[in-house]
């Protein structure tokens, strides 16, 4: 039966595989949406100076429009919490297939 | 036989190895596999119901009405929207969706305040806070589409 170490490196080495491919474009695409997000918020920011400058809104209106654009800020960062959490739990789906997988092969190829 | 029972403990050990090395017990595991969040068709259809029920009501802002004329309207918006969080509060694994809907009343809230402190609100307001109000939903409910993938 090949040893302990030799099947724990071979999970691990899959493992990495994985978790390279799955994670990180994770991180790649929660940063571009961060950049689209600040890219839009700064033009509805610009929008609503003018507004206010021109008296179509009032101050505690214009408060109200900043805070909900706060508001899209978390309601998208709770989004991709979402889908992180659930992408994790894929990676630990995998994860467990893989173990079962490799070990059973290893196990049965000794008997 | 023995050498096959020896197997199956070798490989019950490296399967517990396994899981305390990547930070999760046995129970926990099986907890996570099994109860992750699922998408809800009728949640779905709350978010879609109470976003354009939130719009419409919004809407007759834009005329200059009084608050007044909508109060039981706004009040019973805010109960299925109460309603609506305490359903998602009863979804395993679903804080982010609870932490969404808790941002969007609060938003409204504060909108729905506004307009009955002072009255009547301005149109460009309006216009811009509807627009506003409709993005925090959809954010909502692309939410809900993103657990499809769960099943």
């Amino acid at each position: 039966m090949a040893s302990f170490n030799k099947v724990f490196d071979n999970i691990k080495d899959q493992v990495d595989g994985l978790a390279k491919k799955d994670l990180k474009n994770f991180s790649i695409e929660g940063k571009q949406d961060a950049e689209a997000f600040l890219t839009q918020s700064r033009s509805k920011l610009e929008k609503w100076m003018q507004l206010l400058a021109d008296k179509k809104i009032d101050e505690d209106e214009f408060r109200w429009l900043v805070e909900s654009q706060k508001a899209a800020a978390r309601m998208e960062a709770l989004r991709k919490a979402n889908a992180g959490t659930m992408q994790i739990e894929k990676f630990r789906d995998s994860v467990l297939q893989i173990v079962v997988k490799t070990a059973i092969t290893a196990a049965i190829a000794a008997i | 036989m023995k050498r096959v029972r020896k197997h199956g403990v070798w490989l019950a050990l490296l399967l517990a190895g396994f899981s305390v090395g990547f930070g999760f017990t046995s129970c926990e595991t099986a907890g996570n596999l099994l109860s992750t969040t699922h998408f809800s068709q009728t949640a779905y259809d709350t978010d879609k119901e109470l976003r354009d029920e939130s719009l419409a009501l919004i809407d007759k802002a834009r005329h200059r009405t009084r608050y007044s004329k909508v109060a039981s309207k706004v009040k019973a918006l805010m109960q299925k929207i109460d309603s609506a969080i305490g359903d998602e509060k009863a979804r395993t694994k679903n804080a982010p969706t609870v932490a969404q809907w808790e941002t969007v009343q609060s938003q409204l809230s504060h909108f729905f305040d506004l307009w009955k402190t002072k009255g009547t609100l301005s149109p460009a307001f309006v216009d811009e806070g509807k627009k506003q109000v409709s993005a925090l939903f959809d954010t909502l409910i692309r939410t809900e589409e993103d657990k499809r993938a769960r099943g």
